[in-house]
């Protein structure tokens, strides 16, 4: 039963963020906007076509180990490639000309980068990525600190700046849309770096160890909380007039939230 | 319009047309701006002349001034009178378009 609500939270992760990732990468056709392609392709690679091909094995049990192990590389390089790309957007997006965050994203992107590398390396034949044995385990930690990194202070800066546009938004500067929309994208990633944390207290923590079932519940709910926020935030809202697109809209106008 | 150019305009105009000294209007300005959740150096025209109308004349009267009808109206003259494009790749545009249909 965990196992499938497991299985259920990863999969409605995943399907969001192969929605959500096509929809910006057909935006950003037409805008060609840098940001768009950003976390459209980091949303595809990681949380869409990644996490698919990486859990595509589980479910073939006469699959070839050789296979199976080409699998789990390549899922690793389009989820390490696409978990790199966050805290890229929010570095271009929130921080462009900030020294410090220029260091963040690097620390993270050093992370990703020895994490994915220590594993690719590690990994032996007919074992799981995703449950790597005593060598693979501090590149796991590793690969975990950066996607914690990035997830994180993408929901710090996106509630942060949520916080802000409330106060315009009482002013009629902002529409109630775009406002909401930093605070759903906030939840989603927060959510994303939580569940990070999980997986790095159940590897490095006996007691939560012991207990792989409360631990994969909390992931799994995560996962929901985080596809519903993240469509939420990224799919017009079919009641969306083309006044709230402006940079104002009167009071008492919202649509939403 | 210069980054924070606008803040400076309005900021030396408060500055002459009460009794105010630079750091103090420059201050109650900063004060109204902040509880619009507005960074000086990113304003548009449109925003500050909603906060110099909406939020400042309350700023005024808690630092002694009473004629804020006239202040106001002698900040708002300052101001040029269109109103710049919003910055395209700050968040709130990048935001606004990454929930937009084309």
């Amino acid at each position: 039963m965990i196992d499938l609500i497991a299985l259920l939270g990863l999969l409605a992760f995943s399907a969001a963020s192969l929605l959500v990732g096509a929809r910006l990468l057909g935006l950003a056709r037409h805008t060609r906007g840098l940001p768009e392609r950003l976390l459209g392709l980091s949303l595809m690679l990681a949380g869409g076509i990644g996490t698919m091909v990486g859990i595509a094995p589980a479910f073939l049990p006469g699959l070839d180990p050789r296979v199976a192990y080409a699998t789990y590389q390549l899922s690793s390089i389009l989820c390490h490639v696409g978990y790199a790309l966050l805290p890229y957007f929010v570095l271009r997006v929130f921080r462009p000309r900030t020294t410090w965050a220029m260091g963040l994203f690097l620390l993270s992107l050093a992370f990703l980068a020895i994490g994915a590398v220590g594993l690719a390396v590690t990994l032996p034949l007919g074992q799981s990525i995703h449950h790597p044995g005593d060598e693979g385990r501090i590149w796991q930690l590793a690969s975990l600190m950066g996607r914690f990194i990035g997830n994180a202070w993408a929901g710090i800066e996106s509630l942060g700046y949520y916080v802000l546009l409330r106060r315009r938004l009482a002013l009629g500067f902002v529409d109630r849309e775009t406002t909401n929309r930093f605070f759903y994208w906030g939840v989603c990633t927060i959510a994303g770096s939580v569940v990070w944390l999980n997986m790095a207290t159940e590897m490095l923590i006996p007691a939560v160890a012991a207990n792989v079932a409360a631990a994969r519940m909390v992931s799994a709910l995560l996962g929901i909380v985080s596809a519903c926020s993240l469509s939420v935030a990224f799919f017009p809202g079919a009641r969306r007039s083309e006044e709230t697109l402006g940079a104002e809209a009167p009071k008492g106008t919202s649509h939403r939230g | 319009m210069a980054e924070g150019e606008a803040f400076t305009i309005v900021a030396e105009e408060l500055e002459r047309a009460t009794n105010l000294d630079r750091l103090q209007a420059r201050g109650t300005l900063r004060i109204a701006l902040k509880a619009a959740g507005l960074n000086p150096k990113q304003l548009r025209m449109k925003e500050l002349r909603g906060v110099i109308e909406r939020l400042l004349p309350g700023e005024l009267l808690v630092r002694g001034i009473d004629d804020t009808e006239a202040v106001v109206a002698r900040l708002l003259a300052v101001l040029p009178r269109n109103d710049d494009p919003i910055e395209d790749e700050s968040p709130l545009a990048v935001f606004r378009r990454l929930g937009s249909r084309t």
